[in-house]
């Protein structure tokens, strides 16, 4: 079943085509990975479906319903929730709050809540003002409100940037366990996470989607060899 | 709280006309204060026209008592209710904007209001104002100091019970996430512009409250309630008691109540104080009063418990 059809989708800021005539459809239960070098314009598409930018032409749809000209937050109470590159949350409020914040939103129960505190073992935070934890543990509290929001699709904005090579692995286990919870789609820059991961791979360069297939296929296209595996 | 309203209750015992006043111009204040520091506290929005809904309260309860029921209790009633025009109206217009701009624009609101109080003579006085705005009414007769002191405690219980529910209900957390994060809400599903409003028109309701019992308790009205340079009132209260805490604001409206009195007859010397008192919070103290009593409590509490581990080893 589709889940998420973006249809020639452009963002110009001024000059520069951010994203350039972007089109591509997801489907129910595949794990899509857009990844690309830096300002190939994945971020801009993310904040482009999830309107924190307004698309200058194209048309987007989730679960069959066209979400163009649908404000943020509508689009979020639809299911389509994202995280963010640089990790965004209440940090004035506790993360108790903080989860109270998402669990609000959606009616989540108190078994949702604990179950999540258990899964992203916040439990000992829970008293403290988010805003003075660990970045990776800010990270996996984002995560967590997004989770309680019971999303039909999370978009993951680089989730791995800024973590060290130890919480890259257990982001990876985190990731490979949601998979059963929810749908994802994954902007991410790290080869490691998304191979490991996806079931499909779009690339993005300058703009424009360049190659899109099974890890396997873009592992040996010889354009993104060249764009993006031939600069690491 | 409790402890506050216990002392205030305890006022008029003592019988001195000058303390029951100071006492009720305290509560007044507190009210305004607290309502301006859901705004200004919790959402951090900036407003220099708050003024506005504290004189709307207190020209509707003016002109209600003297045209239309003679009964403070009404009147002020009748201010609080229809504060809820004036707050959605100006909070509809101005809360799609942010920082300078919401600021500017509370401020035109403002400097608009007063100047219609000014020119519409026929119904507000023009700058004389109103006067004679009567204690003893139809219903409820409060013309003694004891009982319009204990008129205002009642509606200082009520309103600041109901503020503390707010501060820690679901609202009061999603008011508070928009001063911490706002460009996060809408990625959560909530319209940051709905609950601008809310914020914004609990601030305007309660100040109209303050300003309907300031009416009750001059007996006069005049526009410059609603001049600029009033609105900036709560703002100070809130920056000296701290509007990190709930109760922040109401420390503020004490310090300044107590301290304009004192300084009164020394009216530049009180300006100075006030203004140094302000430079040295914002540059130090970002916490106020309140903010500076909890690091002192949490540094002698490590001492303290440092001390006692030091001891031990």
């Amino acid at each position: 079943m589709e889940l998420l059809r973006v249809e020639g989708v452009t963002k110009r800021f001024g000059n520069l085509v951010a994203v350039d005539n972007v089109s591509f459809t997801t489907r129910e239960g595949e794990l899509v990975a857009i990844i690309g070098p830096n300002g190939a314009g994945k971020t801009t598409l993310v904040n482009l479906i999830t309107k924190k930018l307004e698309p200058d032409q194209g048309r987007i749809f989730f679960r069959g319903m066209e979400i163009t000209r649908l404000p943020a937050h509508s689009i979020a109470r639809l299911g389509l929730v994202r995280t963010f590159q640089i990790v965004s949350i209440f940090p004035n409020l506790t993360v108790e709050e903080n989860l109270a914040i998402a669990a609000l939103r959606s009616n989540a129960s108190r078994s949702d809540l604990e179950r999540v505190v258990e899964e992203f073992k916040l439990k000992e935070y829970m008293g403290r003002k988010a805003g003075t934890l660990p970045l990776g543990v800010q990270k996996l509290l984002e995560l967590s409100m997004s989770l309680l929001l019971k999303p039909k699709l999370l978009i993951l904005d680089e989730p791995a940037a800024g973590l060290g090579p130890e919480d890259r692995v257990s982001l990876i286990e985190t990731l490979a366990r949601l998979r059963s919870q929810t749908n994802i789609l994954i902007i991410e820059h790290d080869m490691n996470v998304v191979f490991k991961l996806a079931d499909r791979i779009i690339v993005m360069d300058k703009g424009r989607i360049v190659a899109d297939g099974s890890p396997e296929e873009i592992r040996g296209n010889k354009y993104v060899r060249e764009i993006y595996l031939g600069e690491e | 709280m409790i402890l506050v309203y216990v002392v205030l209750a305890l006022i008029p015992l003592t019988g001195q006309r000058f303390y029951i006043y100071l006492g009720s111009l305290f509560m007044i204040y507190a009210i305004f204060a607290l309502s301006y520091n859901v705004l200004f506290g919790y959402a951090r929005l900036v407003s220099f026209g708050h003024g506005l809904f504290f004189a709307w309260g207190a020209y509707a309860t003016a002109l209600t008592t003297l045209n239309l029921y003679r009964d403070p209790l009404v009147g002020v009633l009748v201010g609080i209710v229809t504060a809820l025009i004036p707050s959605l109206v100006v909070g509809f217009l101005t809360v799609r904007h942010t920082r300078i701009y919401f600021a500017i624009l509370t401020l035109a609101f403002g400097m608009v209001f007063y100047s219609a109080l000014v020119k519409l003579r026929w119904l507000t006085g023009g700058t004389d104002g109103l006067v004679g705005i009567p204690k003893r009414g139809v219903i409820l007769d409060i013309s003694s100091p004891q009982a319009y002191y204990y008129f205002i405690l009642a509606f200082f219980i009520v309103s600041t019970l109901l503020l503390y529910a707010i501060s820690r209900s679901s609202i009061g957390l999603l008011i508070r996430a928009l001063g911490g994060n706002e460009e996060r809400l809408p990625f959560l599903g909530y319209s940051v512009f709905q609950l601008r409003l809310v914020a914004f028109t609990i601030s305007g309701v309660g100040s109209a409250l303050a300003g309907s019992l300031y009416a009750i308790l001059m007996g006069v009205v005049t526009p410059d309630i609603s001049y600029w340079t009033f609105s900036a009132e709560p703002l100070i209260m809130c920056l000296v008691g701290g509007f990190e805490h709930f109760m922040g604001p109401l420390v503020g409206a004490f310090v300044i109540v107590v301290l304009t009195t004192i300084a009164a007859r020394f009216y530049e010397v009180w300006m100075l104080v006030l203004g140094l008192m302000v430079i040295g919070i914002v540059l130090a103290f970002r916490g106020g009063f309140t903010g500076f009593l909890e690091t002192t409590w949490n540094l002698a509490r490590h001492m303290v418990v440092a001390r006692g581990g030091a001891s031990k080893s």
